[in-house]
């Protein structure tokens, strides 16, 4: 790892640490538990883009821990982990397939990762009834894996025109 | 000048290497929109029918059952109008309210406080979740109970 390579990583960790902190500011959540807007997702999907998946995926592991140091608790980084991995895994594959565009990815991507983390809730809590909110969580995945994919798509248009 | 031209080209690989990949101009042509719009319709569908099947099978319940780390601590009766302050492993708390035949959290010092934003229950089935301090409450049905039964024909 060069000095370009740490200051890029920098660079996109401390995009998607702000993205964290915005997102604890914005009340989303309509008293589901686990729904979230995924804004740290628009960094991690245009590391994806950009510079492939060791890059998306060294983002994403690091900013869950430094993000739950932050502003959460360890009990917060097990369910984020859970759903973070989950989802870079399905977006992985969901790119590889190629049937969707980057809106396709990212809607992939926040439904799994809304499904994978109710999931590791019904097992750490040993209850089925917190399943009661998969509905929504599906619903609330679709939304916002699709403002994340637009936002990123548009992201990277802008970035693509840099330097020319 | 020739170390200008040298820096020049220097800048332009060090963007070009910033910049990562260039964003494929096609990655949204129309048959890929088209396949983003089935699937969208596809996961709202199902998230809808799973909605309806787990409401059509609701009774109104008879019992609020307080589960705390995986184990039930106490079963109360939902017809008795009460409050019970609920203390957690971790020294803190939520406020349980019983009345009128539902309910909720009333108060809670877990961080987000979702618990007490998820409202009322009085279904059978139905469920709060407060997930910092473990803790869950769940309304159960009486299985000999016809009107729940009613109430949904109703």
């Amino acid at each position: 790892m060069n000095n370009r390579s740490v200051a890029r990583l920098g660079l996109i960790l401390a995009l998607a640490l702000i993205l964290s902190y915005v997102e604890s500011l914005i009340p989303f959540a309509f008293g589901i538990p686990g729904m979230k807007l995924g804004l740290p997702n628009l960094a991690v999907v245009i590391a994806l883009y950009l510079f492939g998946w060791k890059w998306a995926l060294t983002v994403n592991v690091l900013r869950i821990i430094l993000s739950g140091f932050l502003f959460g608790n360890m009990f917060g980084i097990i369910y984020s982990l859970a759903g973070a991995l989950t989802s870079f895994v399905i977006m992985l594959l969901v790119r590889r397939i190629d049937i969707f565009s980057i809106r396709g990815v990212s809607i992939c991507g926040a439904v799994s990762h809304n499904i994978a983390q109710l999931l590791t809730a019904a097992i750490l809590m040993e209850t089925a009834g917190i399943l009661y909110y998969a509905p929504f969580l599906l619903a609330a995945g679709v939304v916002t894996g699709l403002i994340i994919g637009i936002a990123s798509e548009g992201t990277l248009r802008i970035v693509g025109r840099l330097g020319q | 000048m020739q170390t200008d031209l040298n820096n020049i080209k220097n800048n332009n690989k060090i963007l070009h290497e910033l910049k990562g990949q260039p964003y494929d101009r096609n990655d949204l042509r129309p048959g890929r929109i088209r396949a983003e719009a089935i699937l969208i319709i596809i996961i709202l569908t199902i998230s809808l029918l799973i909605y309806l099947f787990m409401n059509l099978g609701m009774r109104s319940g008879s019992t609020v059952e307080v589960s705390l780390g995986g184990e039930i601590i106490a079963v109360y009766p939902l017809d008795k109008d009460m409050e019970y302050r609920i203390e957690s492993e971790d020294g803190g708390y939520n406020l349980l309210v019983i009345s009128g035949g539902e309910c909720y959290l009333s108060d809670a010092d877990c961080p987000d406080r979702l618990c007490v934003k998820q409202g009322h229950i009085s279904r059978s089935g139905r469920s709060i979740i407060c997930l910092p301090h473990k803790l869950i409450i769940t309304i159960r049905g009486d299985e000999a109970d016809g009107d729940g039964v009613d109430s949904v024909a109703r």
